[in-house]
């Protein structure tokens, strides 16, 4: 799906869909602001590792964006692993262990 | 419309020969089945005599950078849209679940991905259960050397063991601990009970708490071939199941990076996951249920089920091994607990 189409599917991938039920409430505009910008945080210690980077776009898509001014904009995390694999030419897999040192190593001063 | 108010879809699934449309058959002359539409995969032998019946054909449509249980049945998604059409025009009787009988060597999984996935289902269907009908005599075999027949059965919500009478009591018993070590969450149904079609939805919200706890109270760690049993193929070796436990709540957003993440790479060997989160912050669970690369829309318990209050994830996975798995959320939870907002955060 390219970005233009995401923008009207209107279909919200689980992680969005679920943030209110994972909370047991209703988010509201400033939780739901904190959440995103949580998750853009996590993404981005990630795709570091795969020499990328995501920025938020209106609060409902991303942008991946690579060192070497590539960007796409895409709708939720599933393509956001797409995109990065693209651009890095390997797996972006949560199991590899240089990329679990690396989340976990203590942050720099 | 509302996911509980959708349609609710039955998967009907089982190896060749091991009784489908013999049950069908004779469930479909149950009152509480009048108002069934059944899809067939195929025509077999056995004609079933119900005013609601269709066949589909053609093959799955593999997406581009997809894997086969990613991909689109669009005989199933016709199917179902010429039912609807000829149901709103009159044509047919109105009807209020919708069971579809698989292929005997048919991978689930695409059928569960067309209905999650395509915009026009997703807004009347939604998945009520799967249920796997396994052969007593042919099973335990089938089990251990057809990878469809392990899929089979780890996609199950309710097993249906036929031809119990063609094998020994120590037999069957061989047969229903092999299934538990497959896919404990699973349960088992009698061949007479037409019910497993109408009851036991997933999304249940009266079955919610205890539907949960089956999953979890299984032993972990099993391996799939039972001790003493002719040894798996090599590649049937590989598949294992086993529950992970968080005892820190669960950053929320860590767990959708990381699930998401994992299901990218590793999607076609993760067969199932299920599992009760401690999301931090909310003082009652989340339920998750995931079939390889598709994950259902999480819900909300309103209390938790038992006194346990720890996150627990069952998996079902083919060469991914607990310690593995474990390792790896227990990271992403820590990097997100590290920078997880704080409370007075403004953005």
């Amino acid at each position: 799906m390219c970005g233009f189409c995401a923008v009207f599917a209107g279909l919200p991938h689980w992680t969005d869909a679920a943030s209110d039920a994972a909370q047991g409430v209703a988010l509201d505009d400033r939780e739901r602001r904190l959440a995103r910008r949580h998750r853009v945080d996590l993404i981005n210690a990630v795709v570091a590792h795969f020499g990328c980077a995501v920025e938020d776009w209106g609060g409902g898509q991303y942008i991946v964006r690579s060192q070497r001014g590539r960007s796409e904009m895409v709708a939720a995390l599933p393509q956001i692993w797409q995109v990065v694999e693209s651009i890095a030419g390997r797996p972006v897999d949560p199991l590899l262990p240089g990329l679990l040192d690396a989340l976990t190593a203590p942050p720099d001063p | 419309m509302s996911y509980q108010q959708a349609i609710p879809l039955v998967v009907l699934t089982g190896f060749l020969g091991s009784g489908k449309t013999t049950l069908l058959n004779a469930w479909l002359r149950d009152t509480r089945l009048r108002n069934c539409a059944v899809l067939l995969n195929e025509f077999g032998e056995i004609g079933l005599d119900h005013q609601l019946v269709e066949p589909m054909e053609g093959s799955p449509v593999l997406l581009a950078n997809g894997c086969v249980c990613c991909s689109i049945r669009e005989d199933l998604k016709t199917a179902i849209l010429n039912l609807e059409a000829r149901r709103l025009a009159g044509d047919i009787p109105a009807f209020t679940r919708l069971v579809i009988e698989t292929t005997g060597v048919a991978d689930p999984a695409p059928i569960l991905a067309t209905l999650l996935n395509d915009p026009e289902l997703r807004h009347h269907y939604r998945l009520g259960t799967v249920v796997t009908v396994v052969d007593a005599r042919h099973g335990p075999q089938d089990l251990r050397l057809r990878e469809e027949a392990l899929k089979q059965a780890a996609l199950a919500d309710q097993f249906i063991i036929t031809k119990r009478d063609l094998v020994s009591p120590p037999a069957l018993a061989a047969l229903e601990q092999q299934l538990r070590a497959i896919n404990p969450g699973a349960q088992f149904a009698a061949p007479s009970d037409a019910g497993v079609l109408v009851n036991g939805d997933v999304y249940d919200p009266a079955l919610r708490g205890e539907e949960v706890l089956r999953w979890l109270a299984p032993p972990t760690a099993t391996p799939l071939h039972a001790h003493g049993a002719p040894a798996a193929t090599p590649h049937l070796q590989a598949f294992a199941s086993f529950a992970l436990t968080l005892d820190q709540p669960l950053d929320w957003i860590a767990f959708g990076v990381w699930l998401t993440m994992l299901l990218h790479v590793h999607g076609n060997r993760v067969l199932r996951v299920k599992g009760i989160l401690n999301v931090a912050g909310s003082p009652t669970p989340v339920v998750i249920n995931g079939v390889q690369h598709l994950v259902h829309p999480p819900f909300h318990l309103a209390a938790w089920p038992d006194a346990d209050r720890r996150s627990r994830l069952v998996f079902i996975t083919e060469g991914l091994s607990h310690e593995t798995l474990g390792a790896s959320l227990a990271a992403f939870n820590r990097l997100g607990a590290r920078l997880r907002p704080a409370a007075d955060f403004s953005p």
